[in-house]
């Protein structure tokens, strides 16, 4: 149970987000004027496919590290892939790259490799859009997750366990999602259990919490449930963490609030990573 | 001496993976009149991007112009980050690709050079966790930049392309000279071969003996082996095997 299993293309890991696209996820997000939480949901989901794909980049092709599913659960619990991919439990990173809803031009600076900078168009593939309808069916959502988790588990036992990582505001209309959390987390490969983090966004402004150890300092109700519910990071991701000079401590839990969850898929490690390697 | 060094070398990829996409590199050369020996190992860092080529750049510039000193590459990191970019950059690259490209490319280097003729002296040089160790009547005589297979860093500091990430590179740089005699085997390896190497020396299981006949007769069998045993981890393999008559 050391979370230390070797992250490759022969043992890929493997990612389970679940997406809250209830009505109230129409509301603005605390401290984050005129943009919804649904809104910062579809940008955080689509910022953690692009950097999962990035880290999967070789040379100029996409190698298949991890594989996942993407759950949405609002008027339904439904797989949350659209376009090719529609209706698919989980895709490889390879296939995600190669099948975004569509892709947006940016202008990025590049070094032109004589000293100076360059812009060039890039077009960065887009695969969520904001949903916000219906309720918000959390407790069906991780038993959706359950069904994925211990289907991958029972193919790849020896594995880095699942990582179910669920963007929410909080508020579950279908039950205490607690007892489905904890059932959860309970499944495992020999490698560890699985991991089920949580980013909170709240219409509550305030200060925000990022991989805290304790719930003290948390004054939503649904931020402390979500704590609760939150598994520790494991020693090799708070190590991994701390040489990224984050805050994060032994008891440190999976859990952010009205804060930027995306760094948490570079506590993996795969092959080499240098010290002085800026990853953020 | 030197022209009756024998050599072995041995580049392999990860199980599964193409020797393309090994991301280890080793180089060596000597001069026609065998002035000297240069061998160099690499081991670009497979978390950031297009480390292949900045592996190989490395190794190529050290047996070119042999470096001993954070001076001495320091002066010839912008040129050889160039170089790096030149090879990587097109404008049609894939969103991926260049967002994995900015944020630069990281390597080890380790490598040596022999002088001398009847007597030979070394000089080394060692950045990250690539080592070289010499073996003198089967016992370990010197090595660098470890001493013990508990030395290997988690997170080694590495050299890069990119300015900021060399900023602390000089604190890193460990260099060393000696000299070496008739017998001496001299192993220059990445991570994966040589914290295996420290660990046979501390176990004294496999005995130096059958480490070097493995890599010197069918060295991928014997790979495939000591992973199979889980006694290698599954990583790119660059190992240079030196023995003087």
């Amino acid at each position: 149970m050391s979370y230390g299993a070797e992250i490759s293309r022969r043992n890929p890991g493997y990612f389970i987000f679940l997406v809250d696209q209830s009505g109230s996820m129409s509301d603005p997000q605390g401290g984050n004027a005129g943009k919804s939480k649904a809104q910062s949901v579809a940008d955080a989901i689509n910022r953690i496919i692009q950097n999962l794909v990035i880290q999967c980049s070789k040379n100029e092709g996409v190698f298949d590290y991890f594989c996942c599913s993407v759950v949405g659960y609002g008027k339904s619990v439904q797989s949350g892939f659209s376009a090719a991919l529609s209706g698919r439990p989980y895709a490889s990173m390879s296939e995600l790259e190669a099948n975004p809803m569509r892709l947006d031009t940016r202008t990025q600076r590049i070094p032109d490799g004589i000293g100076g900078l360059v812009d060039v168009q890039v077009k960065f593939p887009i695969w969520f859009d904001a949903v916000a309808a219906g309720g918000t069916p959390m407790c069906q959502a991780i038993g959706a997750a359950y069904q994925l988790a211990e289907s991958w588990l029972s193919r790849n036992g020896s594995g880095f366990p699942p990582i179910v990582m669920n963007l929410t505001d909080g508020e579950a209309t279908d039950g205490n999602p607690l007892i489905g959390a904890q059932r959860l987390s309970g499944l495992q490969s020999t490698d560890g259990n699985v991991l089920f983090f949580n980013m909170h966004l709240s219409m509550t402004t305030g200060q925000s919490a990022l991989f805290p150890s304790n719930e003290g300092a948390l004054v939503d109700e649904f931020a402390r449930l979500l704590f609760k519910m939150s598994s520790a990071l494991p020693e090799s991701m708070i190590r991994q963490a701390q040489s990224m000079e984050l805050p994060v401590q032994p008891g440190s839990r999976g859990f952010v609030y009205n804060a930027d969850i995306v760094s948490i898929i570079q506590f993996l490690e795969i092959g080499t990573k240098p010290s002085n390697l800026a990853l953020r | 001496m030197i022209e009756n060094a024998r050599i072995d070398v041995t580049l392999l990829p990860k199980i599964g993976e193409r020797l393309a996409d090994c991301e280890d590199a080793l180089s060596l050369s000597s001069d026609p009149t065998s002035k000297h020996l240069r061998v160099a190992v690499a081991d670009g860092a497979s978390s950031s991007a297009f480390s292949g080529i900045w592996s190989r750049l490395l190794v190529e510039s050290f047996i070119a112009n042999p470096f001993f000193a954070y001076d001495d590459l320091a002066t010839r990191l912008p040129q050889l980050a160039a170089q790096w970019l030149e090879r990587v950059y097109r404008t049609d690259l894939p969103w991926h690709a260049i967002e994995r490209a900015k944020r630069g490319a990281f390597s080890t280097i380790t490598a040596i050079e022999f002088s001398g003729k009847d007597r030979i002296s070394w000089r080394a040089i060692a950045i990250g966790d690539s080592a070289m160790l010499i073996f003198r009547d089967g016992r370990l005589l010197e090595s660098l930049p470890f001493t013990r297979s508990s030395d290997f860093p988690t997170y080694p500091m590495l050299v890069s392309t990119i300015v900021e990430g060399n900023a602390d590179l000089r604190e890193h740089v460990r260099a060393t000279e000696g000299q070496s005699e008739p017998g001496d085997v001299i192993v220059l390896a990445t991570d994966a071969v040589a914290r295996m190497i420290f660990e046979s020396i501390e176990s004294c299981e496999p005995s130096l003996e059958s480490i070097v006949s493995g890599f010197t007769s069918d060295a991928s069998t014997y790979i495939d082996a000591q992973r199979a045993r889980s006694l290698l981890k599954n990583d790119d393999v660059a190992i240079v095997l030196i023995r003087f008559a």
